[in-house]
């Protein structure tokens, strides 16, 4: 499968790991500084001795911006494998969707300081940053309209699934519009620690990673489990969690604006906030209802729901071509992809049964599969994949204790843990057998 | 087995090495954070730097930088020595690599054991950042240490060879790691406060 054909979640997925990898380390570098100070008397962040509290600040939002993406751009990629299928139409503008999503992991590293716009600091940096947020905009602009004209050009079937990405798109665009104004210096600095930003970043987190969540879970429970969720209950859980939401969250961008600041218990009678706070309480009332909702179907239909077959949506990508749940093996012979849809591609799957039964790309003994290069997709040769083994689930039980030990500051556990770490590592890198 | 038009001449990377890279990617991008974060300090600060005014001493890091990068060349044979199925030779540049790695340390002991006389990590953010940088550093080398001596281990047992050498290949390309940070460290640390 060349990179041009691969669905956009695996594209999403790329940008997020890129994001990952570059992102944790800051988190981790802040951690590990934190603990030095507070633990041992050592001097990054305290002003006392040549230390600065924005340092954290930075070393934070470094991770902490790309971090929103890191949440974001998997549901992006949920929405880009349903929009095409309840379309049923091939997805409008695939490579600058792809591109998109790429661009948008790539500028999350560049508008970190736009959590800091009120906390003194030089005016350059925050022009930059300013204009490096508002440019945020353009990408997922395009996803949006992406999106939208896929639904307007193919002949969209409105099952819960899309009607979860249907109410993304509307919160979502309403969260983006208030990240837009936030880009602006002066109404950030105005209404920063509000309720208003609490608001938006409901509005772009929910309606942004949740409900794609949501939506990921109605297309593929039936892929996992073998048995559809009922639509019924879901379309009573979609609005209920949709109207909900909406009631809980939209009245905090005004009571924002009238000035309740955020992080704050409570608030005196007369400021004139407790209608807005009504009505958010009744829509976390209404929202919760429609999240049970949805626990009960998922229970309900694990028990007793229609059963699905290999592929209830008649779905574009390569997992409905095989059984609900798919055999341990996934696929008895290795697809050749020759299309943006390859499950609607009848030709090409007629090619891989021919090359099953001459036994071409099958592999039979053992973990193996074929290795291909990056972008064009040509084979290069079989590779050997890792076998099944304890020791992965082991250092990391292990690593877990180092910094259980280290935070309660039980020294023995740490050491016990870390010989854990080295011995689950030799555990896991024992060579197998004499060379050859 | 199968019959497949395979690509000429290019051999396939192993996921391990992808899964080294990754992990050389993070552990560079700790490295950068910790000196930025050098730098932060030190350029939001007045007065003198280093604050007691004393520059580092340069003729032991400076034989350390040079051990260092003398290590790198063993490692490199080391890997191009199993690609050709020459396990002699593979033995004897791991050994040579772990010694110059050991001398390293040793070297950095005594450093740590000199300046701590007169100067602490919670003496000031100089002295926290100067030990957390160079300590973390110590401790990418000494895990480089313990995988070259496992590796060497398994060598003198004989389980590598020309078609088994993944392990060898990603070790080294590990160690030219803790080499290769280790000058933006000496450049940060012990060259750039006497610019």
């Amino acid at each position: 499968m060349s990179i041009d054909r691969v669905p956009l979640f695996c594209w999403a997925l790329l940008a997020t790991s890129f994001s990952v990898v570059f992102a944790i380390p800051s988190l981790t570098a802040a951690s590990a500084l934190l603990e030095l100070e507070r633990l041992y008397g050592f001097h990054f962040f305290g002003a006392q001795a040549g230390g600065d509290p924005l340092l954290w600040q930075h070393l934070f939002w470094i991770f902490g911006h790309p971090d929103v993406y890191i949440i974001f751009l998997p549901a992006v990629g949920i929405v880009g494998s349903i929009v095409p299928v309840f379309a049923r139409h091939s997805m409008v503008a695939y490579p600058w969707v792809a591109l998109a999503t790429v661009l948008t992991a790539l500028l999350g590293f560049g508008v970190w300081v736009h959590h800091m716009f009120a906390v003194g600091l030089p005016q350059v940096s925050l022009a930059f940053i300013a204009a490096a947020s508002m440019l945020i905009a353009i990408p997922s602009g395009i996803q949006v309209f992406a999106w939208l004209a896929t639904l307007v050009r193919g002949r969209p079937r409105i099952d819960t699934a899309l009607l979860y990405v249907l109410g993304f798109i509307v919160v979502f665009v309403i969260g983006g519009i208030t990240g837009v104004m936030f880009a602006a210096i002066p109404f950030d600095q105005q209404t920063t620690d509000s309720y208003f930003v609490v608001a938006h970043f409901h509005y772009v987190l929910v309606g942004g990673a949740v409900f794609p969540m949501i939506a990921g879970a109605y297309y593929w429970f039936p892929k996992i489990t073998g048995r559809l969720l009922d639509e019924r209950i879901g379309t009573v859980g979609f609005w209920l969690v949709f109207v909900g939401f909406n009631l809980t969250f939209f009245p905090m961008h005004i009571a924002g604006l009238m000035g309740m600041p955020r992080r704050v218990y409570t608030y005196p009678d007369d400021m004139g906030w407790g209608v807005y706070n009504l009505l958010s309480t009744i829509g976390a009332v209404v929202l919760t209802l429609g999240v049970l909702t949805i626990g009960a179907n998922v229970a309900l239909s694990l028990l007793r729901g229609r059963l699905a077959g290999s592929d209830p949506w008649g779905g574009n990508t390569l997992e409905w071509t095989t059984s609900s749940p798919p055999p341990a093996y996934n696929f008895a012979v290795i697809p050749v992809v020759t299309g943006r849809d390859p499950a609607w591609d009848e030709r090409a799957r007629e090619d891989d049964r021919r090359r099953l039964e001459r036994g071409e790309l099958v592999f039979p003994e053992g973990h193996e599969t074929v290795s291909t290069t990056p972008f064009a997709g040509d084979l290069q040769g079989p590779i050997e994949m890792p076998e099944d083994s304890w020791w992965p689930l082991a250092l990391a039980a292990s690593l877990a204790l180092v910094f259980v030990g280290l935070i309660a500051s039980l020294d023995l556990l740490a050491v016990a843990g870390g010989v854990l770490v080295a011995v689950s590592l030799a555990g896991w890198q024992w060579p197998r057998e004499a060379a050859a | 087995m199968t019959t497949i038009a395979y690509v000429d001449g290019r051999f396939p990377r192993s996921p391990a090495w992808w899964g080294m890279l990754l992990f050389i990617t993070t552990e560079a991008t700790l490295f950068a954070l910790f000196l930025v974060s050098y730098f932060y300090l030190r350029f939001e600060s007045i007065g003198p730097w280093p604050p007691n005014g004393s520059d580092p001493k340069l003729l032991v890091p400076t034989v350390m930088t040079a051990l260092l990068m003398a290590s790198s060349v063993p490692a490199y044979l080391a890997d191009t020595s199993i690609r050709r199925g020459d396990v002699d030779r593979l033995r004897f540049y791991l050994a040579s690599t772990l010694v110059l790695g050991a001398a390293f340390l040793a070297l950095q002991a005594y450093e740590y054991h000199d300046k701590l006389r007169s100067l602490r990590p919670q003496d000031d953010a100089y002295g926290s950042l100067f030990y957390t940088i160079t300590g973390l550093h110590g401790a990418h080398v000494i895990v480089g240490l313990v995988l070259l001596g496992w590796v060497l281990f398994w060598a003198i047992r004989g389980r590598y060879g020309a078609h088994r050498c993944v392990p060898v290949e990603i070790s080294s390309l590990y160690w030219h790691f803790v080499h290769v940070v280790w000058l933006f460290v000496y450049l940060s640390l012990y060259l750039s406060p006497r610019l």
